[in-house]
């Protein structure tokens, strides 16, 4: 039986008729929200990473009913083209982007790392991207945007 | 899917309800890594136990009290201190990756026992109960007993696992726990617990081993040949009980690795782990 849930996607509550066993991603990406990829749908990729109250999760795991009066992140709540974040320009900036299919996975769990510690050192950002498996630029970039966003985000605090 | 219907119980009485009525077709689900990518075809209710208020870590001066509901992420960032607290820590930190920390919990890390379940040697080797919610109350098994037989097998119908309680002893003086797998993604290899308890002027081991058995358990026999040891001859004299406790052992194969490679890791690991725990205790290493 369907059931009427309510979350907030990126700062704006809506309403959804979910069915039982329908999973958040597939939720998400009828709902408009495609930058939540499919990928293994096992939980083990992170290619379907949204931030379920401030914290990266697989949403492919995550039944939609579940989400009922929780916030959620996605990566349309971070930027645009012609907007960009600052940690989307710093993976752009330091060449951690390929195919892209990882990177929206990346950027959140960027995210959710960065509002938690401004300043990661280099373990700490590993242990933090350590779910976001990327099959094109690897992950030496990768860590090195994440420096770069920090930098970025603290300069625009100051 | 067969799901018909997913509930979210308040409290532990209506969740109990909710499973006993389903006579076998629902379900416990929590943080879902088990049950979300494939649950089984009988089962159509999930019972969602996350608003039962059962994620927290409680620390008093006799016990560390962990819900089921606590995910890895909120035991690690509880961070218990102590020897059991940090064995538990260790234990927990390499489990799957950040997201899936996120939403892995406590109680289905036991329960399910899927092969990167790290928590059991760890409560094992404390001699953790597990308190089980059921139609006549609440009771409390030994995670040795808990262990002894698949956990869902063991659960009756209308029951769930609601706490995990580890109990604090001075006895306790060090406690280490190693695990080998070839990703944080991937499921482990071996992994092992070590914990070395003093009471009086007699020293004994615990060890606990999983990954490479289909079940966490204790090692009855090398905990056998070294008690009454002090804490610098027991690495000898495991290396020379080792050999017969772990070719006693059903070692389970698997794609990636066979069941005598396994078995080697298996005596190695635990090596290593009452090195770490020796160490520690001897001062060397002061976590």
């Amino acid at each position: 039986m369907n059931k009427t849930i309510s979350i907030e996607i990126n700062g704006k509550s809506s309403s959804f008729s979910v069915a039982p066993d329908e999973m958040l991603l597939d939720l998400l990406r009828r709902s408009g929200y495609r930058g939540a990829k499919v990928g293994c749908r096992e939980g083990f990729c992170g290619a379907c990473t949204v931030l379920l109250d401030g914290r990266p999760v697989n949403s492919c795991l995550i039944f939609a009913a579940r989400a009922d009066g929780r916030k959620i992140t996605t990566i349309e709540g971070l930027g645009d083209p012609n907007n960009l974040h600052p940690i989307q320009d710093a993976f752009l900036k330091a060449g951690a982007v390929q195919c892209g299919y990882c990177i929206p996975g990346a950027v959140l769990s960027t995210k959710a790392l960065l509002d938690r510690v401004p300043d990661p050192d280099e373990a700490v950002i590993k242990r933090a991207l350590d779910g976001n498996l990327c099959r094109c630029t690897g992950y030496k970039k990768q860590i090195e945007a994440v420096k770069l966003a920090a930098r970025k985000l603290k300069g625009k605090k100051k | 899917m067969s799901i018909e219907a997913y509930v979210i119980p308040r409290t532990v009485k209506e969740a109990r309800g909710l499973l006993t009525r389903g006579k076998g077709t629902a379900a416990v689900i929590a943080g879902g890594f088990s049950l979300a990518p494939n649950p089984p075809s009988r089962i159509k209710t999930l019972v969602d136990i996350t608003a039962l208020g059962l994620d927290y870590v409680r620390v008093s001066k006799s016990a560390i009290r962990i819900g089921a509901a606590c995910t890895v992420a909120g035991l690690l960032e509880a961070a218990p201190a102590g020897i059991a607290g940090r064995l538990l820590v260790q234990a927990a930190r390499d489990i799957g990756g950040t997201p899936n920390r996120n939403v892995i919990t406590v109680g289905g890390n036991i329960v399910q026992l899927l092969p990167w379940a790290d928590l059991p040697v760890a409560l094992l080797v404390l001699d953790a109960k597990i308190k089980i919610a059921g139609a006549r109350g609440a009771r409390l098994v030994r995670a040795e007993e808990f262990f002894r037989s698949p956990p869902l097998r063991q659960l009756r119908r209308g029951e769930f696992v609601t706490e995990i309680v580890v109990g604090k002893t001075g006895a306790l003086k060090a406690a280490a726990f190693e695990k080998i797998g070839p990703s944080a993604n991937s499921y482990c290899f071996a992994d092992c617990a070590v914990a070395l308890l003093r009471r009086g002027n007699s020293w004994e081991a615990r060890a606990a081993l999983s990954g490479a058995t289909a079940l966490p358990a204790r090692l009855g026999a090398l905990e056998k040949a070294l008690k009454g040891l002090t804490p610098a001859r027991m690495p000898a004299a495991a290396a020379a009980a080792l050999p017969g406790v772990i070719k006693s052992l059903k070692i389970r194969p698997d794609i990636r690795a066979d069941a005598e490679w396994r078995r080697e890791l298996a005596g190695e690991i635990v090596k290593t782990a009452l090195a770490a725990a020796v160490g520690r205790v001897s001062g060397k290493k002061k976590k």
